[in-house]
């Protein structure tokens, strides 16, 4: 799994940073049919997908094929954090895990999935 | 000292009075279905919070003890308000950045805390909590 701190993460997650993970689509189905997602698309490609009833955060492609999930809808995931991105945005408040991290940022989403299937170290 | 922030769209916007809590940051399993991760928050007394801008704001009550506010245009977490409506935590993240708020005091409802992740801060840690811990 790989966290974002980037201030449009942080506003969308109401904390220091996102937690997701990238899936394959053809590795991804749905339980129930997913009729009551709102989607929201900023100009720069940013978008936030999330339960219109609830308010929570919903997987959805985020292109190249994969699917972007997050973790804290998953029951009992044991992976760690493999890339940490925008942690120049981090707050100051936020020391809640300091360990381990095997990249500080990625060029494009193929890189993230690659660095998060297989735990490769890429600099940004 | 006062607190600003917003949503990512701008329908909800919010300013502060007082003195706002420390930030607990919270474990359990609605906490992180509501972040996608887990949730960071300050709070205040009701009558702090103003709402500059609610057009976006709709509560879901996710239990018999509190209501989650969120914008319902772009998605962003924004308040938890418990039914008892002493206090109302403004979570974290959806706060200005130009002021340093101090690093989380506790951790609670660490018992539901997601596998992948470790707290390894020097704030204190709580399996569960008391509802006076969850709702000050």
């Amino acid at each position: 799994m790989y966290r974002c701190y980037c201030t449009l993460c942080q506003k969308q997650s109401g904390t220091a940073s996102n937690a997701a993970t990238l899936v394959r689509q053809e590795a991804f189905e749905w339980l129930h049919e997913a009729e009551s997602i709102t989607i929201w698309k900023m100009d720069s490609g940013f978008n936030s997908h999330f339960c219109s009833t609830c308010g929570c955060p919903t997987p959805n492609p985020i292109g190249d094929g994969l699917m972007w999930v997050p973790m804290g809808l998953l029951d009992s995931v044991d992976t760690p954090t493999a890339v940490h991105l925008f942690e120049t945005y981090r707050p100051a408040w936020d020391c809640s895990s300091s360990q381990d991290c095997l990249s500080k940022g990625v060029e494009n989403v193929e890189a993230l999935y690659n660095a998060l299937a297989n735990h490769e170290s890429v600099e940004q | 000292m006062t607190l600003k922030g917003s949503c990512l769209c701008g329908a909800v916007r919010f300013e502060t009075q007082g003195t706002p809590r420390d930030i607990v940051a919270c474990h359990c399993t609605q906490c992180r279905k509501s972040s996608g991760h887990f949730i960071a928050a300050t709070s205040v007394a009701p009558e702090e919070l103003t709402l500059v801008e609610h057009r976006g704001l709709k509560w879901y009550r996710s239990s018999s003890a509190a209501e989650r506010g969120f914008c319902q245009d772009c998605g962003s977490t924004l308040l938890w308000k418990p039914a008892s409506g002493d206090r109302i935590s403004i979570f974290a993240g959806a706060i200005d950045k130009d002021v340093d708020l101090p690093p989380i005091v506790s951790h609670i409802f660490l018992a539901e805390k997601g596998a992948y992740y470790d707290v390894d801060d020097a704030a204190e840690r709580h399996q569960a909590t008391g509802a006076k811990l969850t709702l000050d």
